[in-house]
């Protein structure tokens, strides 16, 4: 029987591996990957499958877990299995089957995570040889020198160096049980009347010697049985910037798409490198630096001197690094690290041929992004989705769907000049209203593998995102998580579930009391409402229950605003929201039980001081209370208790909103100043946290004004100003506090945004 | 590491040049080179390498082994891309902030390449193309006319004749007309004399290394045609605190044996002169943990140098004792803040904020020291 070692990801054993299948003609060969994978051997090699691809594994019951096996173009078993078809040989996959793999605690069912004592065996192998990474020590002896060498030369050298690696490192159980294996299979190949000399097995370099010990018949196979769960096996499409990330030894390889161009030259590294070198100009020209013929001539010659004093027979991947930064970039690796990473990893995504028969969620997927210009590379592409334009609209159904069924694809983005790469916030009632979406788009091998397990659920988008919705209404306890759904729906353009959605919320409506709850849902309606009409929903049945979720809002408001600190700032901002609702005489606010609602609170004696004063502030802005009666109330309150925990409060409450008008009322700023003055300093101290929320971050404007109202209130004329500013040392205290605050918030800029 | 003594005893030459200060090393390099020499050079790519980064082995010399220490210390791989830049053909430009080494690293490839350091061409605001090309003695032409006798050659046309190394400091500081007239040199390797009707072409060997610095001018003033004509190698500024010690404890013995002066550095001193650099440079503390203003000035491994020599020679010569940490502060202050007031405030900011807090070591010390210099 004869054992190929070969690395994974290795052009040079690709090539000796073919060589050899080609010479010695087996009628079997045997290849390193997962049993059960055997039937997508011919879609593996069907003509229409261009690699990268992988074989994709999945756990079809219990916690999610999978596992993918790479291919590409020049990996040694993919290229072993096309040379086997190519001799009449037949073929299978021979290692532990994926449902074992995957019921094992192993992440990536490849040949790796090395334990760290061969990381180091290759570290000092490679320092030995005097080369800087054992990439390196691989690329000149195996890739470059031993390329060149008779295929039992090459198979030889590989075979030592893997059994030393194997030998130095006794590695553990999972090792054994999957070399007993693959010795099992060859065996069961021979019983099945097939001689020895004509099966090849293609495995790792450092099985190969325990391996062929167990099938000569000097160790003894243990018949085992690993445990193994349910699993389905697919065949999905991957990438060389995946293949790069799954780099260690044995696994991936550090410049996938580099050594395409090996393979793709026969193996003539300096060709490659040239080829390599005119594309990283071309890409540096498209980015629109200057990259000329010329200097990729100097980067080309560099590169061969480089590689003749370091030792090497051609230049490689090293020797483009440097003479890329040397050449094009100035000394700098900054400029030319995005071109490099292009050239040297790549972006390409492979294809997997029709007849394997995509799941319906696949061919959705392509064909949809197909048809709305979507793009389907692994390297992030962002767009801007203009909403008034119906084909952009689309693509934004399409990707809010993708983002509920949790297909990794599509994440939004903060639009607008301010956004930046961050994420956009998750509120669908802020989603709904935009006019402009920012989309961050990426595929990657994780999208297939989500797309193929995602059937389970449905058979198109709608039904995936149907079902999720439907789920999560039946889970919603609250209203206002109800109405987020009807939200969600609007966004994906799911509304043949908007009746039985809308049914739950009127249900939710009547079961549930909470003020916060039912005034966020209140908004939400609004706003679908709102827009409502473009997405064709139905808009009287939402505004009824709109409605009626105002009006039990207000009912409960009395009730809610006895509450601890930190509800209190919720209540208040539904308040303010609700406020809004009102002053745009929107159909759903009902403005006198509003009103009424408000009055009957803040005359509550258990009112929280904060939610009190913005009340008092609201009631004043809407008109039912006059300027010097806010005055008359506040000094009533502040008198009511002695607490002056609760007073601050209340006057933090009242300045939550609209500083600027009553920065300018002068009974108010009386008040204010009464009670602030008849506090002694030690009382004031504990209460300036409160009031600095409230009064702390003053505008320029606004100072301005509260200074021209104080000094009216204190009988101080301009001339007197200056010097009785400085008398008071309350408001010196709040002036120092402010400063502070201002000064931390500009360092704070300065370190974050550069501004001085 | 190895040790390397002074070759020669003080003479009363301040500083010699690199080949001559060298000479036992190169002379014991060249015996030994058995790899291939591009023609023109006096020692292989490989032992050139060698000779700048040093090699672990001595070599036998007619007396003894000699060491061959590290002249530079830093990434093996720019060291390699120079010396490839030099063995194409190509000019080299070696850029990167004050005191990263580019003049010594370009001092020693030339004089490892050539055997001589010498032909240099400063750069300043006020050089004219005839330092560059060529010029006349005038009392000769106005008497003869153009002749060879009357030319007076200027370091690259001599490099051009002799197949040498010729350094050009500071480049970007030309005017760009005198950068420009080194495109058509780098190019086409000849420089015409039209009065005489000739031209010198370059003979195998000849090659340029220029020297940018990014800190004033810096690349982008270079004409994009002039810097086609360049490989760029950018030395980086140290950030590995051991290898920066290292460094600054041997030149500093070297610079002091030169001047007669055998004073003793205290290792921790240097070590906590080193972190204070680093820290003020990097802009957060050694273990991440704070972060800390950096002033405007460069604070390179050569001001560091000069600050640990600085305080040795304070202490030698008024003290007559080893170095201590006061004679290093006056030094460092200086160092940190030149001419921009702030940077005396940001020194002030980190000694309260980083230096007080430590309590082990030299760190009280130091701050007591440095306090009483910046008030």
């Amino acid at each position: 029987m004869f054992l190929f070692p070969v690395r994974h990801h290795s052009p040079a054993a690709a090539r000796h591996v073919t060589r050899v299948i080609r010479a010695r003609r087996p009628r079997a060969v045997l290849v390193e990957g997962p049993a059960d994978a055997t039937p997508l051997i011919p879609a593996l090699l069907d003509v229409r499958t261009e690699p990268p691809v992988a074989l994709y594994a999945y756990r079809t019951e219990g916690a999610p877990r999978a596992v993918s096996w790479p291919f590409c173009a020049y990996s040694p078993e993919y290229v072993a299995l096309a040379a086997a078809r190519e001799v009449g040989a037949r073929s299978a996959f021979c290692d532990l089957p994926a449902s074992a793999v995957l019921a094992a605690g192993d992440e990536t069912g490849l040949d790796l995570s090395p334990a760290e004592d061969y990381a180091r065996f290759c570290g000092g192998l490679a320092e030995a040889a005097g080369y800087a990474t054992f990439d390196e020590f691989w690329d000149v002896v195996f890739e470059q020198e031993a390329a060149d060498l008779p295929s039992d030369a090459f198979v030889a050298a590989l075979v030592e160096f893997g059994a030393k690696a194997r030998r130095l490192v006794p590695r553990g159980d999972e090792d054994s049980v999957r070399e007993a294996q693959m010795a099992a299979a060859a065996l069961r190949v021979v019983d099945e009347g097939i001689a020895p000399e004509e099966i090849v097995l293609v495995c790792g370099a450092a099985h190969v010697e325990p391996i062929a010990a167990l099938v000569a018949g000097s160790a003894e196979i243990e018949p085992m049985e690993p445990p193994t769960v349910p699993a389905a096996l697919h065949l999905i499409p991957f990438s060389f910037p995946r293949l790069s990330e799954h780099f260690g030894y044995g696994a991936g390889n550090r410049a996938p798409r580099y050594y395409q161009r090996v393979w793709e030259a026969g193996g003539d590294h300096a060709v490659a490198t040239r080829a390599a070198l005119l594309a990283l100009a071309a890409d540096l020209r498209g980015a629109g630096r200057d990259a000329s013929l010329a200097q990729a001539i100097d980067a080309d010659t560099l590169g061969g001197v480089l590689a003749r004093l370091r030792g090497k027979p051609a230049a490689g991947v090293d020797e483009i690094e440097d003479a890329a930064a040397a050449c094009f970039g100035q000394g700098q690796e900054l400029p030319v690290a995005a071109a490099l990473r292009r050239i040297q990893i790549g972006e390409t995504v492979g294809r997997v041929t029709p007849e394997i028969g995509r799941t319906p969620l696949q061919t959705e997927f392509y064909e949809t992004t197909s048809r709305l210009g979507l793009p389907v590379v692994d390297a992030p592409r962002q767009i801007l989705l203009h909403m008034p334009i119906a084909a952009e609209a689309a693509r934004s159904v399409f990707l809010h769907r993708l983002v509920l069924a949790e297909i990794p694809y599509a994440v939004e983005l903060v639009s607008g000049l301010g956004g930046g790469g961050r994420a956009a916030v998750k509120d669908p009632l802020d989603q709904i209203a935009r006019s402009r979406e920012k989309w961050e788009l990426a595929w990657t091998p994780a999208t297939d593998g989500q797309l193929v397990e995602r059937t389970a659920l449905g058979a198109s988008f709608a039904e995936v995102c149907g079902r999720t919705l439907a789920d999560a209404l039946a889970a919603a306890t609250r209203i206002d998580q109800g109405t987020e759904t009807l939200l969600r729906m609007a966004l994906c353009d799911l509304t043949e579930g908007f009746d039985a959605g809308l049914l739950r919320c009127e249900r939710l409506a009547a079961a549930g009391g909470d003020f916060v709850a039912l005034g966020r849902a209140t908004f939400h309606l609004d706003g679908l409402a709102a827009y409502g009409a473009a997405r064709r929903l139905p808009a009287a049945a939402l505004a009824t229950l709109a409605a009626r979720l105002f009006r039990r809002a207000a009912v409960h408001l009395p009730a809610a605003a006895v509450c601890g600190d930190e509800d209190a700032v919720a209540v208040r901002d539904t308040l303010v929201s609700l406020a809004d609702l009102v002053r745009r005489a929107s159909p759903v606010a009902d403005g006198e039980t509003f009103w009424q609602a408000l009055e009957r609170t803040a005359a509550g004696a258990a009112t929280h001081g904060e939610i009190r004063g913005a009340i008092l502030t609201l009631l004043q802005l809407g008109g039912r209370l006059g300027d010097s009666d806010l005055a008359h109330h506040l000094r009533y309150w502040l008198s009511a208790t002695a607490e002056p925990g609760a007073n601050a409060r209340l006057v933090a409450g009242v300045f939550s909103l609209h500083r600027g008008t009553l920065v300018r009322n002068r009974p108010l700023v009386a008040a204010v100043n009464g009670f602030l003055a008849g506090l002694s300093l030690a009382t004031l101290t504990p209460l300036l946290p409160t009031l600095r929320r409230a009064l702390g971050n003053l505008g320029g404007a606004e100072r301005a004004y509260l200074s021209e109202t104080l000094a009216g209130v204190l009988g101080v004329t301009p001339s007197t100003a200056t010097r009785s500013v400085a008398a008071s040392d309350v408001e010196t205290a709040l002036l120092r506090e402010a400063d502070a605050l201002v000064a931390t918030t500009l360092d704070d800029w300065r370190e974050r945004y550069g501004i001085a | 590491m190895i040790d390397a003594p002074s070759v020669l005893a003080p003479t009363g030459v301040i500083r010699q040049p690199a080949e001559v200060r060298c000479a036992a090393e190169l002379a014991a390099l060249i015996a030994h080179d058995r790899w291939p020499k591009p023609r023109g050079w006096r020692l292989s790519p490989r032992m050139v390498e060698t000779f700048v980064l040093g090699s672990k082995e001595s070599l036998p010399g007619p007396d003894g082994p000699v060491p061959i220490p590290a002249k530079f210390v830093g990434d093996r791989r720019l060291v390699q891309v120079a010396i490839a830049t030099l063995a194409s053909d190509r000019a080299l430009m070696l850029a990167g902030q004050p005191g990263t080494a580019k003049s010594w690293l370009s001092e020693h490839l030339a004089a490892a390449i050539s055997g001589s350091s010498g032909l240099v061409v400063q750069g300043t605001a006020g050089t004219t193309e005839e330092q560059v090309k060529y010029s006349w003695n005038y009392a000769l032409l106005i008497a003869q006319g153009p002749s060879d006798a009357a030319l007076v050659p200027s370091p690259v046309l001599r490099g051009m004749r002799d197949g040498a190394v010729v350094r050009i400091e500071e480049l970007t500081r030309c005017a760009a007309e005198v950068q420009d007239a080194l495109i058509s040199v780098l190019s086409e390797q000849q420089i015409a004399i039209p009065e005489l009707d000739t031209a010198v072409f370059a003979r195998r060997g000849f090659a340029v290394i220029a020297t940018a610095n990014t800190r004033d001018r810096g690349v982008n003033e270079m004409s994009a045609a002039l810097k086609r004509r360049f490989n760029f190698v950018t030395l980086p500024v140290l950030t590995d605190l051991v290898q920066e010690t290292e460094i600054v404890a041997r030149r500093s013995r070297e610079l002091l044996h030169d001047l007669g002066v055998e004073p003793v550095v205290p290792r921790d001193l240097i070590a906590l002169l080193a972190t204070v650099f680093s820290e003020l440079r990097r802009g957060e503390t050694l273990d991440g943990a704070a972060r800390v203003k950096t002033p405007t000035t460069v604070l390179s491994t050569a001001e560091l140098i000069s600050t640990v020599a600085n305080g040795a020679l304070l202490g030698g010569f008024f003290g007559d004792r080893p170095a201590t940490v006061g004679d290093c502060v006056a030094g460092l202050v200086g160092t940190v803040a030149k001419e921009n007031p702030a940077d005396l405030d940001i020194f002030r900011e980190y000694l309260a904020t980083v230096a007080k807090p430590r309590k082990d070591g030299l760190w009280p010390a130091f701050y007591a020291a440095a306090r009483d210099a910046v008030g």
